[in-house]
């Protein structure tokens, strides 16, 4: 259920990435994460399209995981958004 | 327009940020902190009562009890007449950095050496979150079974300490220690295993030697 959070957090850097960069469309993000952590790729966008289901700029964002030995075992880094502007 | 915008930005750096927060308050005060992991029934509140028995009159101890709902864990630990910070995560599945420090604030720090976080159980997601102690234990029970560590890998990675628990329950159960402490090995190397019986005390004194050991190293 820590998905929760993940999303939470991630729609922070979102929404500043978005402003800065006056954003039309978050078309993907693509986050870096340990290969023992515990978190499912299909679930983690079920739970973001939950959350931003009525925020038309991120409709057609997807969550893309790639498992690497990310600095630390905790860590779920950002690596980059593409938008459309 | 298509754009990439470069991040490389953790999702959690709030929570780190926290985290790094309440190290240095305890380190200042210097206070030795455990965050204790582990499964529902895996014996984290009998191995935090024990352990304040033992030693209640060599240190000053301070509990902080985090559950979903209920009070039932931070009342036991009361008994001691030792200071108990309660966190209800109303339905957080983990403590985050955010709600120790609070707990932290509600203690009172000067009058305390050691201080335990007893983790929501769940072998999963406590994993994920740093909440600013200096050093993570998993318990982990027998009675749980042998799998856990190849299936939960993350928590015995973070760990600094893995508590083998229930062993005086081995005549009823079936349970290869060869195969928990090979897997321990390839999967957490670093990571200490003491195996014991909160219950009966049996091994018990190990971990109580490693504690001493610890706050004697550090120093505190």
């Amino acid at each position: 259920m820590h998905e929760f959070s993940v999303v939470n957090n991630l729609i922070k850097i979102l929404e500043k990435v978005c402003k800065e960069n006056n954003a039309k469309k978050v078309l993907k993000i693509n986050l870096k994460i340990n290969p023992y952590s515990c978190l499912d790729e299909e679930n983690l966008n079920f739970v973001f399209s939950s959350f931003t289901k009525d925020i038309p700029v991120y409709k057609e964002a997807k969550i893309e995981i790639k498992r690497t030995l990310a600095p630390s075992e905790r860590e779920y880094i950002v690596e980059n958004i593409e938008i459309e502007v | 327009m298509l754009k990439v915008i470069k991040i490389e930005e953790s999702v959690f750096e709030e929570n780190e940020k926290i985290a790094e927060e309440i190290r240095n308050i305890l380190k200042e005060r210097k206070i030795l902190s455990f965050n204790i992991m582990g499964g529902p029934g895996s014996g984290k509140t009998l191995f935090i009562e024990k352990t304040v028995e033992i030693l209640k009159d060599e240190f000053k101890f301070g509990v902080i009890e985090g559950d979903i709902e209920g009070t039932e864990d931070g009342e036991r630990i009361k008994k001691f007449n030792i200071p108990v910070v309660q966190i209800n995560t109303g339905g957080a599945c983990h403590l985050d950095a955010n709600m120790v420090k609070k707990g932290i604030f509600n203690l009172p720090l000067d009058k305390i050496d050691i201080i335990f976080v007893e983790n929501v159980g769940n072998l999963v997601c406590p994993a994920e979150f740093d909440v600013g102690t200096e050093k993570n234990i998993v318990i982990s029970s027998i009675t749980e079974g042998n799998g856990k560590i190849e299936k939960y890998p993350l928590m015995f990675k973070v760990s600094d300490l893995c508590i083998l628990n229930k062993i005086d329950l081995l005549p009823y159960i079936e349970f290869d220690f060869e195969k928990f402490e090979k897997d321990l090995k390839k999967i957490a190397p670093e990571t200490f295993l003491i195996k014991l019986s909160s219950k009966t005390g049996k091994n018990f004194n190990e971990w109580i030697e490693y504690l001493r050991k610890l706050r004697m190293e550090k120093k505190f």
